[in-house]
């Protein structure tokens, strides 16, 4: 005889279909099965369901273990920094290598420096190489602050990047470099007697241009990234 | 010995577990990289903190869930009324379970597993595809051991009456 708990035939078929329940209650419970066509129900239903769940399982990309271990091998391991900023000086050949491969796991289909540069601005981590070779534009006119200013290696593309904070400590990226920025996938040119483009990508804005010098600027929000290029515009120093 | 080695040694067999669960909790297959990525990297945040966990599948199966609704839940709402499409398969007909199985094909479980309720679909999720207990599910989703049970339950009987009702409309 099964007792009124244990004729709860929802809770009963998940634990014997799962195969957690202890071997007496098992046994208690098969012999009521043969007796109760409800429970004999459920469980034919949960079984098959059960099934088709498993035949749903799915072998994750082959790619994908590659991609984690090139993420973790470029993930910081918080010290003494502030924020969620770490800065990984030296061995800088082999974490721009890394970071490459990183980057590509996310923006597969963008050049590699572009995918490096937004790797860095999707996890506010930049493989330095040392101080930044031209001094940080002061965008503050913008409301923008400085955080930090460092020499980079994008995936082979030597930049100097530039960290701003706005009031609501969002973050945006700023590279400038003495070499042009490959155009970005799907990049839309940006007005008419303007060098640059602009494109989405990975959830970013990208606007790059050339004057006063060759930039990348990326940002979650695209009113930020429009913050530094009026600041770029305006800052009286860049040139 | 280097933490990320540590780490990656201690969690990369649970990757296709971690795979599944974000398969479940997200459409696109290349948001579901992201978020297994992504839920390898807070893990591993939280694992040079010091927080290293006895079983690391529930762990991560956790992380997983929760960036999944933090990040994803805006997409989830829209995500229950994704519709039934079946697509050919090759019956085996000398089995009638390994027939109606067969001829379901990958895209249709996987569509079938959207139609469910999301609590349902997370539960069988958990249990059902990734292997974890009812206890480890429970922990995971953050409710009792009984709502596992009753979802596991419901998502298992509305998945076989869904496809089964599949498999009897494609053969009639």
């Amino acid at each position: 005889m099964i007792g009124r708990r244990s004729h709860d035939s929802e809770r009963n078929a998940a634990l014997y279909v799962t195969g957690e329940m202890r071997p007496a209650e098992r046994r208690r419970f098969e012999a009521h099965l043969i007796g109760c066509d409800d429970c004999w129900r459920e469980v034919s239903l949960a079984r098959e369901g059960r099934r088709m769940a498993e035949a749903a399982r799915e072998i994750a990309p082959p790619g994908l273990r590659d991609d984690i271990r090139a993420s973790i091998s470029v993930a910081a391991v918080p010290r003494r920094f502030p924020r969620r900023l770490v800065l990984l000086a030296a061995v800088a050949s082999v974490l721009a290598v890394s970071m490459f491969s990183a980057a590509e796991v996310r923006s597969r289909q963008q050049p590699p420096p572009i995918a490096a540069a937004l790797a860095a601005a999707r996890t506010d981590t930049l493989a330095a190489r040392g101080p930044s070779e031209r001094p940080a534009p002061n965008l503050s006119s913008q409301g923008l602050q400085l955080v930090m200013g460092e020499r980079v290696d994008l995936a082979g593309l030597t930049s100097d990047a530039f960290m701003y904070r706005s009031a609501a400590g969002e973050s945006v990226l700023l590279f400038t470099s003495r070499d042009p920025f490959p155009v970005a996938h799907d990049a839309s040119p940006l007005a008419a007697g303007v060098n640059g483009w602009t494109a989405k990508s990975d959830g970013m804005t990208l606007v790059c241009g050339d004057r006063p010098m060759s930039y990348l600027v990326i940002a979650r929000d695209a009113w930020l990234v429009g913050l530094v290029e009026r600041g770029l515009i305006s800052e009286p120093t860049a040139s | 010995m280097d933490p990320r080695e540590e780490f990656l040694s201690s969690t990369m067999g649970a990757m296709d577990l971690v795979y599944n669960i974000a398969r479940r909790m997200v459409p696109r297959v290349e948001d579901t990289q992201d978020l297994v990525q992504d839920t390898y990297l807070a893990a591993f945040a939280a694992w040079v903190k010091g927080r290293k966990p006895d079983r690391v599948e529930p762990w991560l199966a956790t992380i997983c869930l929760n960036l999944a609704r933090s990040r994803y839940r805006r997409e989830s709402r829209g995500l229950q009324e994704v519709s039934m499409e079946l697509a050919r398969g090759v019956a085996d007909p000398s089995d009638p379970e390994r027939e109606a199985l067969a001829s379901l094909d990958a895209a249709a479980l996987r569509q079938a597993m959207w139609a469910l309720d999301g609590g349902q679909r997370v539960a069988l999720a958990l249990v059902d595809i990734a292997g974890l207990s009812t206890s480890e599910a429970a922990q995971a989703m953050g409710t009792p051991r009984g709502t596992v049970l009753s979802r596991l339950h419901r998502g298992r009987r509305s998945l076989a009456r869904l496809l089964g009702d599949q498999v009897t409309e494609r053969e009639a």
